[in-house]
């Protein structure tokens, strides 16, 4: 115990902030790519919405993960009121009602519901395995309700989500493997099942997915874009603000869900490669923070995170690149929005406090503390 | 990779920090074990996206973009401007302008706009909707539209609609080079007259244009070529405008004055047997095609046969003193009238008894020239009439070209020889029957004619028909016919001699025989007739005033020689100008020889005929900008100080 530092520094993971800036950067770029032509004001916006994200990263650094575990049901609680209300109060766009209007901007509860969601998971199986059904259920039933509401909206990509993050946090928090071999092999039964309950339009997204060609003026029309921007960029791609299906209006929701087909047309694989890069390197660092937790919750919360960053990520990069249907999923840090780029640095924030609590010795994480 | 990562870095803080991995209980033994498992599942979807990339952006980046570029970019086939027509100076006789046209593909014009875009093109909306509706792909909305009109619908920035340049045919002459060059249609395809025949040398080969588009279908200015247009040839021709323009102006008058039915005149130049001028009436305006007949596009000098009448004999007195049996001096009796050839009678409108072989042409006498091919017999006559191109093509390099009627040999009776002999029962176009006099100017030799400079066509070698000999003496009995004793005086040009032939043909009826009423008035001559410069052949059909060649046709004559000669450079002989009452006045002025140089304006510019009207104080009018084309009078020889001087002018 000689190497232990005897005095209490309490330094910021500057690696994980390298990373997340160098996103920032990333996403900026190709963001002003995305909108030079048309409204500057996106641009600005995400610019305070980067302002405003990190002031909560710095505030969730500074808090300490005791008082978050004692914030997580009440966050809870509210996400869901406010899921509630979306029905009630919300705004419909694009055939779906998902925004709440709050004075000047718009919140999206299902994207808060998701990430309490997480936190809740956590803070249960932080002190229990989730290898019975007694542990299990509760957790089970907090995600249905919102998974209900949120496919009302609809929103089934939001609700995908959840349940691959419900199901990541269950297998870290120790279910047995023979269960999941069940549960895998049940899933036709499963997927049988939701393909009865999906709206028209979703079952056209999936049967799209299936054969995007079918109809490509129609349905398959963005995916078949998308396929086209990011193959057209070839290597070395066609330079930043040069790319031509983006400039010409072929590519669709260029500035929030297709964002990465901008990049990988302007900066070719070179581009993607290095934004890949970037995402793993995170993920990594987030994973490497989870192995030297000193705790359970804080392990959990960081791996939490990191299958969370990499869900949206598979998620969004599958759905443009054509090997996942189109759900509206944003990718992180890259996409314009304020609630999605806002939560995100937030739960980067936790993380950091998870690194920032296993570095030093804390007087109540030292070993044998009652308080640990 | 993050996987290795991991592991590499869960050894690392195992052992920075000991205590830490010693506190942990057995529980995080098994929960480390989960962050490899999820560590794996997360490079597993990160593999799964990278594989894809290459996938994508390396393997079907080619193909790829192959498909971006065929939906951003689209192809229009650009038309090519025709070949330039020039006449013999270089004037444009026939160019191709730039001219706007609107098209659309008809999928991206968005329907809400098509009462606002039928506006902007002036045409009616529903007409619109309806062709939008039919089509899918590319459809002409408004073809070659005026620029403002271009203008306005470009300014509606509406997708899927842009401007293609297409060519018009412009023909500045008109009406005075319609006939001979026809027109081209709306596709810049050569539809009648040398437009048609010279097309494929002509016209262009289309270019291809590659054009950026946006998503929704608006078009990107600029583009470029992947296969530049190429302009049509250029073709010069032996036709000299200001020439063409007098033999059109002097027949549409001469026509109308007589009240006939139409005309043609030819121009030929024996030397180079170049066609100076080929006119027809009626005209057509080119650059308007749509507003006449067909009837009235077609190149009568080409296409329409007559009979020659009278102006057949002289080839009769050639073949006569061809054959040696007579002699110019020799003298022929013309029976008063009338002559039986078989069971058929020959007149003569004017009975004569004794004539010599100079009278039988002067005088006109159908018996005269009866007797003689009787005498000589028919082969003789035939194979005259062959070798001057009577009953074949001139292959001048027109389509439609007639190529006349001449019997074969073995259908020549007695009665066929006495007709041909005077010029029926036999036909021919103006081209040819020019082609046929030229011979006499060119001295017994026979050269075809032609129209082009450029693209050179081949042609038959030159061959002789007549002995130079046999060819001086009828050119001295032409230029007995248009002395004040002959029927051609009327088509003699103030200070010029003109050896020349009047003709008056009944025109064959359907029954096949003669009508009594319709008559053909041709008048072919050679002038200056000492030293020939120009033949020229006019045709007049079917004449109400009066029905004579040399009354008819004669003046028109004329008028196209008397400004002809003056514009080509050739001066009158003063022994000619003697013989003239008018030139007396003339002869009296000082610088004779530079007025009657002029005595024609014809290419002079608006500063030189000021000049010139300045000095004889004319009253002058002037339409027009450019070079004098027409004149009135058409001889300025009759103008008196201080007369009336009217000139057209045009670029």
């Amino acid at each position: 115990m000689s190497d232990i530092q005897p005095w209490y520094r309490p330094r910021p993971d500057l690696l994980l902030l390298l990373l997340v800036l160098l996103l920032a950067v990333v996403g900026m770029l190709t963001l002003y790519s995305a909108v030079h032509q048309g409204n500057h004001v996106l641009w600005w916006r995400q610019m305070q919405f980067w302002g405003l994200g990190l002031l909560v990263l710095m505030g969730c650094t500074l808090l300490p993960l005791r008082l978050l575990g004692l914030l997580i049901w009440p966050l809870f609680v509210v996400s869901l009121v406010l899921l509630v209300l979306v029905p009630l109060l919300g705004d419909v766009q694009m055939g779906a009602r998902r925004w709440l209007t709050l004075g000047s901007f718009r919140l999206q509860p299902s994207e808060l519901v998701k990430w309490s969601l997480m936190l809740l998971f956590v803070h249960w199986f932080a002190s229990r395995s989730a290898n019975h059904w007694r542990t299990l259920l509760p957790p089970l039933l907090a995600c249905l309700i919102p998974i209900v509401f949120i496919v009302k909206q609809p929103d089934l990509g939001t609700a995908l989500i959840i349940l691959m993050e419900a199901t990541a946090l269950v297998i870290m928090a120790g279910f047995p493997w023979s269960w999941l071999l069940a549960m895998v092999l049940s899933s036709p039964l499963f997927l049988a099942l939701m393909w009865h309950f999906m709206h028209d339009y979703q079952k056209r997204r999936v049967r799209t997915f299936l054969n995007p060609q079918a109809d490509p003026l129609g349905a398959g029309y963005h995916v078949i874009q998308s396929i086209i921007a990011i193959g057209s960029g070839g290597i070395l791609g066609k330079g930043f603000l040069h790319g031509t299906q983006a400039r010409l209006h072929f590519l669709p929701e260029q500035h929030t869900d297709f964002i990465f087909s901008v990049l990988a047309e302007e900066g070719g694989l070179l581009a993607t490669a290095l934004l890949l890069l970037l995402f793993i390197l995170l993920i990594g660092r987030i994973l490497m923070i989870a192995a030297v937790a000193h705790t359970r919750f804080g392990a959990l919360l960081c791996l939490g995170v990191a299958s969370m960053f990499t869900i949206y990520t598979f998620v969004n990069i599958g759905m443009v690149s054509g090997l996942l249907p189109v759900v509206g999923v944003p990718l992180p840090f890259i996409s314009y929005g304020g609630s999605a780029l806002t939560t995100m640095l937030a739960a980067t924030g936790l993380v950091m406090r998870v690194a920032f609590e296993s570095r030093g010795n804390i007087p109540w994480q030292r070993p044998g503390s009652p308080l640990a | 990779m993050s996987a290795r990562r991991v592991q590499s870095n869960r050894a690392r803080p195992s052992k920075k920090t000991p205590s830490a991995t010693a506190a942990m209980d057995s529980s995080d033994c098994f929960f480390r074990r989960r962050v490899g498992v999820i560590a794996g599942l997360i490079t597993l979807g990160f593999v799964l996206i990278t594989v894809r990339l290459f996938d994508l952006q390396w393997m079907e980046s080619p193909h790829l973009k192959l498909e971006a570029e065929h939906q951003r970019l689209r192809q229009f086939k650009t038309a090519a401007p025709r070949g330039l027509i020039y006449d013999r100076q270089g004037t444009v006789l026939a160019e191709s302008i730039r001219i706007p046209s609107i098209a659309a593909i008809a999928d991206e014009v968005p329907t809400a706009q098509i009462a606002a875009l039928a506006h902007a093109l002036g045409i009616n909306h529903g007409r619109l909707r309806h062709k939008l509706a039919r089509h899918h792909g590319f459809v002409w909305l408004r073809r070659q539209c005026p620029p403002m009109v271009a203008k306005r619908v470009l300014a509606l920035h509406l997708p899927g609609v842009h401007q293609e340049d297409e060519w018009r045919r412009f023909q500045p002459f008109g009406a005075d080079t319609g006939n001979l060059l026809g027109f081209v249609g709306i596709d810049g395809k050569g539809l009648e007259g040398l437009e048609y025949s010279l097309n494929n040398h002509l016209r262009g080969i289309p270019g291809l244009r590659q054009v950026r588009r946006d998503a929704k279908g608006h078009l990107l200015p600029g583009g470029e070529w992947i296969k530049p247009p190429q302009p049509g040839l250029p073709v010069r021709l032996t036709i000299d405008s200001a020439i063409q323009s007098m033999a059109y102006a002097a027949l549409a008058k001469g026509v109308q004055e007589n009240g006939a039915k139409s005309g043609s005149v030819v121009v030929l130049d024996p030397h180079t047997m170049g066609v100076l001028a080929m006119a027809n009436w009626p005209a057509f305006n080119p650059n308007d095609f749509g507003h006449y007949t067909p009837d009235q596009w077609r190149n009568r000098a080409i296409t329409d046969l007559f009979e020659p009448g009278s102006t057949m004999k002289p080839f009769t007195m050639a073949a006569a003193l061809s054959s040696g049996k007579w002699k110019p001096e020799s003298v022929i009796f013309c029976e008063h009238g009338h002559y039986r050839v078989s069971n058929y009678t020959i007149h003569d409108d004017h009975p004569q008894g004794w004539l010599s072989m100079t009278g039988v042409i002067a005088h006109s006498s159908n018996i005269g020239a009866a007797k003689l091919a009787l005498n000589i017999g028919g082969e003789s006559l035939h194979d005259m009439l062959l070798r001057v191109g009577v009953g074949a093509r001139t292959h001048i390099g027109l389509a439609g070209e007639a190529s006349g009627n001449l019997l074969p040999m073995a259908r020549w009776g007695k009665v066929e020889t006495a007709n041909i002999a005077f010029g029926q029962g036999v036909a021919v176009t103006a081209l040819q029957l020019a082609t046929a006099f030229a011979v006499f100017a060119n001295h017994g030799v026979y050269r075809a004619p032609q129209l082009m400079i450029e693209p050179k066509l081949l042609k038959d070698p030159p061959h002789r028909v007549m002995t130079p000999q046999v060819a001086d003496s009828v050119m001295a009995m032409l230029r007995q016919a248009t002395t004040r004793d002959g029927t051609g005086w009327r088509a003699v040009p103030t200070g010029y001699s003109v050896a020349g032939k009047t003709g008056t043909a009944q025109k064959p009826n359907r029954y096949g025989s003669y009508d009594r009423k319709h008559y053909n008035a041709v008048f072919a001559g050679i002038v200056p007739a000492a030293s020939p410069r120009l033949v020229i052949l006019v045709m007049v059909d079917d004449p109400q005033k009066s029905i004579y060649g040399g009354r008819v046709a004669g003046p028109i004559f004329r008028h196209i020689a008397e400004q002809a000669l003056p514009y080509l450079g050739v001066p009158p002989t003063y022994q000619a100008l003697h013989q003239q009452r008018s030139m007396l006045r003339r002869v009296a002025m000082r610088d004779t020889a530079i007025l009657s140089v002029r005595a024609s304006l014809a290419g002079l510019s608006l500063r030189a005929v000021r000049v010139q009207a300045d000095r004889h104080r004319w009253q002058l009018r002037s339409h027009g900008s450019g070079w004098v084309y027409r004149q009135s009078p058409a001889s300025l020889a009759q103008v008196p100080d201080g007369g009336a001087v009217e000139v057209w002018l045009n670029e």
